[in-house]
């Protein structure tokens, strides 16, 4: 374990992703692990450089998750290169009339699931995903989606699961 | 246990008399079975209530935090096995279904499914505020409101967590209820 080098450098990993995907915008609004913005058209193809560039080798996808914003609607990834430690978060978006990004599922299927959650709670269609079926809430849900600002349980009480009895 | 003594121990030979109501045990005929030292009567509904209210096995099954404290229960401090509980893995071994945990929408179908499964005389201790009414998630997109809303529930233990002390002395009154069931047999209830 000792010669393992645990990389918490932000800044040199900053400057190796640079080096390979000129085209990233820093996003300077998360401070623990360099945090870049991207495009959701290029957005596969940032993801296999990320994974497969021997400057990177972020080879596990640690987490993904949405954010609900007043007027789009933002995935966050954050992966890990296991052998150094070394971590970077990548943010893309998707507006909220149009909620459509492709799947990571292709490059890590890991995230196979956190999609799934994702697409039930906030709405995002993954584009690509082999099983885009709601998660957490009930088969047949159909109100929304419930961890958007604006969701309102709009039905009526007796659907809530009434007693069966 | 001193069979001999004027108050004889009422869960374990049933219910007292209906002319025994506010009369002190002198003024009563002396039972035939005080003179028979060594020798209990009762009925068999007594002996099966008590052998039923020391053997509640139940059900290996939580679905959030406060079946961490289930799992405290159940470990050597406070030690579930004295009262004769012991976890089982099939709902068809079990008497008791602690619902230990938040009780979603999607969740609630199955554990009706559980409980159906169980043998009769089956019991059900609600575990916590989310099993008693939703808990801190009342009326949340996800949750119901209680498991009573799904399964009937004859114990329901308020806290959040509850701490085991508080599980212990619901399992007690559960089977202090279990000690006085009157009839043959316990009547469904779903
Ligand atoms: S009552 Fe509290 S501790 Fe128990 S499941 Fe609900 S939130 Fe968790």
């Amino acid at each position: 374990m000792s010669e393992r080098v645990r990389d918490t450098g932000s800044a040199a990993i900053r400057e190796r992703v640079r080096a390979v995907l000129p085209q990233l915008t820093d996003d300077p609004s998360t401070v623990d692990l360099p945090a870049f913005r991207v495009d959701r058209t290029g957005l596969l193809d940032v993801m296999r450089v990320l994974r497969d560039a021997p400057e990177c080798g972020f080879q596990y996808l640690s987490c993904l998750s949405g954010v609900d914003y007043p007027d789009h609607l933002d995935v966050v990834y954050h992966i890990f290169n296991l052998q150094n430690g070394a971590g970077v978060c990548l943010k893309t978006s998707a507006p909220k009339s149009d909620p459509v990004l492709p799947s990571a599922t292709a490059v890590w299927p890991g995230a196979n699931w956190h999609e799934r959650e994702v697409f039930d709670l906030l709405g995002v269609r993954f584009e690509g995903h082999p099983d885009l079926r709601r998660i957490l809430m009930p088969e047949g849900f159909d109100a929304g989606y419930p961890l958007r600002k604006d969701f309102v349980d709009s039905r009526p009480a007796k659907v809530r699961l009434v007693r069966s009895r | 246990m001193d069979v001999s003594g004027q108050d004889a121990p009422r869960s374990w030979l049933g219910t007292p008399p209906p002319e025994a109501e506010g009369r002190s045990s002198e003024e009563l005929p002396v039972p035939l079975w005080q003179h028979l030292p060594g020798v209990l009567t009762g009925n068999v509904q007594s002996f099966i209530n008590w052998a039923r209210s020391n053997s509640i096995w139940y059900m290996t099954f939580g679905i959030a935090c406060c079946a961490i404290e289930m799992m405290a229960t159940g470990a050597s401090k406070y030690d579930f096995d004295r009262f004769g509980m012991i976890p089982r893995a099939s709902p068809r071994q079990t008497d008791l279904m602690i619902v230990a945990g938040t009780v979603t929408e999607k969740m609630a179908p199955r554990i009706k499914t559980l409980y159906e499964q169980m043998a009769e005389p089956r019991w059900v201790l609600a575990l916590g505020g989310c099993a008693s009414n939703g808990g801190p998630y009342h009326e949340g997109y996800n949750v119901v409101d209680g498991v009573d809303k799904i399964v009937p529930v004859d114990i329901y233990v308020p806290g959040c967590p509850p701490r085991p002390e508080a599980l212990l002395h619901g399992v007690m009154l559960l089977q202090e209820k279990v000690r006085w069931v009157q009839s043959a047999e316990k009547t469904a209830r779903t």
